[in-house]
């Protein structure tokens, strides 16, 4: 119980209170780097589960590929002014009851239920895994490449904005017509 | 470790996410945006 206890709260402070200042922050530049935060922290539970293939993809995927497209998409594809967002009382009263709600619903359920009939199954190496994606289901894996690069192909093709049309020559402004005494 | 320890925290940080989700509906709408 001891045990449980200090992994929930290490779980809390590495991964949770991340989380929250994530759904808090007022900046979104700020929440992105919370996320960051908390995607590293879960990074740091799953070597402490003894998951350490999991932990690094975890630190390469998450934390260095999707954090990262999201520093880009809200600094550099937009004019940064702040991106202020403040959120009203009631509006917090009703996400904190919904989401208390869900966590009592679910907890109960994970409490009830009587898990003691899995039994834990022999953890794969590194190595096990890699030579299961590179020998074994190699097929697989190249199929999911493939399926990824028609992804990002079709990203491109659907996100380029369209060339502008050819200029036509301007018409000539009335008042240089007269003789620009505008000018 | 306990499964079921496990299953409390994922629980908890669905939980938090649902709260975001519902209190910053227009952060999700500007990050979605193309403008």
């Amino acid at each position: 119980v001891t045990a449980e206890l200090g992994f929930g709260l290490f779980a809390l402070l590495l991964v949770g209170l991340p989380a929250f200042r994530v759904v808090t922050s007022p900046d979104l530049v700020r929440a992105i780097f919370w996320l960051a935060g908390s995607l590293l922290g879960t990074a740091v539970l799953y070597a402490l589960l003894q998951a350490p293939f999991l932990a690094g993809v975890q630190v390469l995927t998450y934390v260095g590929g999707v954090v990262t497209l999201m520093i880009f998409g809200v600094m550099v594809t937009r004019k940064h002014d702040g991106s202020n967002v403040g959120v009203g009382a009631t509006a917090r009263l009703r996400g904190a009851v919904a989401a208390l709600a869900f966590f009592g619903v679910v907890a109960a359920a994970i409490l009830r239920t009587d898990l003691s009939s899995l039994t834990p199954v022999e953890t794969p190496s590194t190595q096990d895994l890699a030579r299961s994606l590179l020998d074994q289901y190699l097929l697989a894996f190249e199929v999911a490449s493939v399926l990824l690069l028609a992804a990002i192909v079709s990203a491109v093709v659907l996100a380029r904005r369209k060339d502008p049309a050819p200029e036509t020559p301007e018409a000539p402004e009335p008042a240089a017509l007269r003789g620009g005494s505008a000018s | 470790m306990t499964l079921r320890a496990l299953l409390l925290v994922a629980t908890a940080l669905f939980s938090i996410g649902i709260y975001g989700l519902l209190t910053r509906r227009h952060a999700v709408a500007l990050l979605l945006s193309s403008r």
